[in-house]
């Protein structure tokens, strides 16, 4: 009876493993959308209000799902708290619970969040036009990778649930 | 150290701040002049503080400028233009560096070199000769006086007696955020329950959208400076509305030596002048 146990014990630990790992892919995409949801909402408010950047990420905050969202905030409270832009953005990124971006779709928050108000209004559409086609991109490739991923981390988790308990028992 | 001062210097970094805090007269502080390699400079009471351990580097600048445009470039680009940027508060920050042009336009102000930091401070009560003289000679007024003797201190507390005393209904183009230093449609200083405040917008244009839409009994401008400004007064002033303005002048023949000023002398859209004398007391005369 113990043996059984045991076996569903590993079978399942090692399966739900893998299932999360897979689960991840589905985390990171639906962020990836938030992020470029938030940043055509900035885009709208920076240019129909043109109300400054700490005010700006606040109300897009309000707009958007948790990580985003919450990314949002502590960089505008980063920077009522005189922290200066660079340090504001990498704090905010490195706080942020729940934030599964992949490493390049995270390196274009962070420049984006480093350069936002440097410029004129020309500017500023042109940092979130770039910034935007560098996060679609990552979307894409994630979108693409997802499917069989996801499925290999799954079967790969089962597998080596398997292999433990012939292994063990 | 007064709220005013408070809020001004809250755009300065954290030691800096609390250095000019504790300079002698900063309480009464009209100025911070920061010049690139210099030491900080205050004026107070008229008179110049140096602060020797506090010199001015490039990277201080780059901070400041930072924190009054509340890190946001493309929001103060309008007024940087024109070399300087509006505060909360309606303290005012004033530029030089090198001019950007695009077009013949200049469209920022790149490595900036000086700043100074005017502190606005409204002064309950300067007005009150003034307004009494229009409760008995209602009629479009023109304040004239040199840069810095309180053209526009004296406006905004004519504007809130002739509102509060008097209940006209007078509408205000702050174009540059000076007269009410509106925030979140707040306005942060007292300009009288009968007011109302249209800011950022150009003379010209406020002029024709408040006489569509407010019926104002008073319109009320700081510096007129701009031809199109002297046309859209002379345009609205047919429509039996009155003029509360300022204009950069020492004397009344100093106003007519500007071409700008001689239309509207020639239009007498204006009728009282209100001179503003060196000791800050009013002049009040028919024109």
């Amino acid at each position: 009876m113990l043996k059984i146990i045991g076996v569903c014990l590993i079978l399942c630990g090692a399966g739900g493993f893998g299932v999360a790992k897979a689960m991840q892919f589905y985390r990171q995409l639906r962020q990836l959308r938030d992020c470029v949801s938030a940043l055509e909402i900035l885009k709208c408010e920076l240019n129909y209000t043109l109300m400054p950047l700490p005010r700006i990420c606040r109300e897009t905050a309000s707009r958007v799902k948790a990580p985003v969202a919450q990314l949002l905030s502590l960089y505008a409270n980063k920077l009522d708290n005189e922290l200066p832009r660079t340090k504001a953005a990498a704090q905010a990124i490195e706080e942020t619970r729940g934030l599964t971006l992949p490493s390049d779709a995270q390196l274009a928050l962070l420049e984006l969040l480093e350069g936002l108000g440097r410029y004129d209004l020309d500017g500023e559409n042109r940092l979130l036009q770039m910034s935007t086609h560098r996060l679609n991109a990552a979307l894409e490739r994630i979108e693409k990778e997802k499917k069989p991923l996801a499925r290999g981390y799954a079967a790969l988790g089962l597998c080596t649930g398997l292999a433990l308990v012939i292994l063990l028992v | 150290m007064t709220d005013e001062v408070r809020q001004a210097l809250q755009i300065l970094p954290q030691r800096l701040r609390q250095t000019v805090g504790q300079a002698p007269q900063a309480n009464a502080l009209e100025e911070v002049r920061l010049r690139s390699g210099t030491a900080v400079r205050l004026f107070a009471n008229g008179k110049e503080i140096a602060l020797p351990r506090e010199c001015v580097t490039q990277e201080l600048l780059r901070d400041v400028l930072s924190a009054a445009t509340e890190h946001s470039l493309y929001a103060a680009q309008g007024t940087m233009r024109q070399g300087f940027i509006t505060l909360a508060g309606g303290h005012r920050l004033g530029l030089c560096g090198t001019a950007v042009e695009k077009d013949g336009q200049v469209t920022t102000l790149r490595d900036i070199s000086s700043m100074n930091l005017r502190i606005a401070t409204q002064r309950f009560g300067c007005a009150d000769r003034a307004a009494d003289y229009l409760w008995t000679h209602p009629a479009s007024s023109l304040i004239i006086g040199p840069p810095a003797r309180g053209k526009t201190t004296l406006l905004r507390d004519l504007i809130r007696q002739i509102s509060d005393r008097f209940l006209w209904r007078v509408c205000v183009v702050d174009e540059r955020f000076e007269l009410a230093c509106c925030q979140n449609g707040q306005p942060q200083l007292r300009i009288g329950a009968h007011t109302d405040v249209l800011s950022g917008v150009g003379k010209r244009l406020g002029i024709e959208m408040l006489l569509r839409t407010m019926n104002p009994q008073w319109i009320a401008l700081d510096e007129i400076t701009a031809e199109e400004d002297v046309e859209a007064i002379v345009r609205a002033s047919y429509c039996g509305v009155r003029f509360l303005a300022t204009a950069h002048a020492a004397s009344a023949d100093e106003l007519l030596q500007r071409p700008v000023y001689q239309k509207l002398l020639q239009a007498k859209v204006f009728v009282n002048l209100l001179t503003l004398l060196p000791s800050r007391e009013v002049r009040t005369e028919r024109m």
